[in-house]
């Protein structure tokens, strides 16, 4: 790699540091979270809310499930034959 | 029916999970992000609406009637559930299991009859898919609820038809339980989303 390489990617480099740190307006990456009215933004924080957290809440909710039922399975085993 | 159970509980690495039941739960969670999709996109669409919502000129949804419906519903639910508990207890013969999963789906079909009554008078009054995003949405998230009661439904008949004292106890007809619940379950939520606010 050349000097005048080298010294150009710093500057390139420096140049997008330089945007991030004084135009951080600029990367908002919501076009409409800050230029509605407040129900809007209540609307739109409630549904990323929900679409976040509700994988996880299922996710968590079976795992749960699969364990119970296999620690119910394990002390049936043990006791004997099951019904359900 | 213990050997049944004792055989399938006996195999190395089993947790004793039908595969029926854990493929209806992966379903299911599919079918949760789907509708809270669409309750999503509704909820947006309603806030960035400008004016009155419901919008001026659109029939209005039948609260009080729906209301009522959505007790037969949750009636139905429970006497499933009912019918869950009877099977795992023991408590009679499969004729009562059966009988009970039979009347839960008998309620379910009620209330999908009468919501289609109800679809019937609103498409008399005006409000169609294409009236506008009142009717769209409403005809999307009760429609595909509608849908999804219909399948369980038929899944639970299916199901309750087969029970014998085995089959009680079979993914077949837990995972149909579940399915039902599940129908049951997301009403409330769709109900005062869309008929109440």
């Amino acid at each position: 790699m050349s000097l005048r390489n080298g010294n150009s990617r710093f500057s390139r480099l420096l140049m997008a540091a330089a945007l991030v740190v004084w135009a951080p307006e600029t990367a908002w990456g919501c076009p409409v979270c800050f230029a509605a009215e407040q129900r809007q933004l209540t609307a739109y924080f409630a549904t990323a809310v929900l679409l976040s957290l509700l994988p996880f809440v299922l996710a968590g909710a079976i795992t749960w499930w699969i364990r119970r039922e296999a620690r119910r399975s394990a002390t049936n085993a043990s006791d004997g034959p099951a019904l359900c | 029916m213990a050997s049944v159970v004792a055989t399938v509980q006996d195999r190395p690495g089993n947790l004793g999970i039908p595969n029926a039941v854990l493929g209806m739960l992966l379903f299911l969670a599919t079918e949760a992000m789907f509708f809270a999709g669409l309750i999503s996109a509704f909820l947006v669409v309603k806030a960035r609406w400008i004016g009155a919502w419901p919008p001026p000129g659109q029939p209005r949804l039948p609260v009080e009637v729906t209301a009522v419906n959505t007790l037969v519903l949750l009636a139905s639910g429970a006497v499933l559930w009912m019918a869950a508990r009877a099977a795992r207890a023991q408590q009679g013969s499969m004729e009562r299991v059966r009988r009970l999963s039979l009347l839960a789906a008998a309620l379910g079909a009620v209330f999908v009859l009468v919501q289609g009554v109800e679809w019937a008078r609103l498409l008399a009054y005006g409000l169609t898919m294409r009236s506008g995003p009142y009717g769209s949405f409403f005809y999307l998230i009760v429609g595909t609820h509608a849908a999804h009661a219909v399948a369980a439904i038929v899944a639970l008949l299916w199901a309750s038809m087969r029970l014998d004292s085995r089959a009680v106890f079979s993914g077949s007809y837990r995972a149909a339980r579940l399915f039902w619940y599940f129908v049951v379950g997301v009403w409330p939520v769709l109900y005062v989303l869309v008929y109440l606010t």
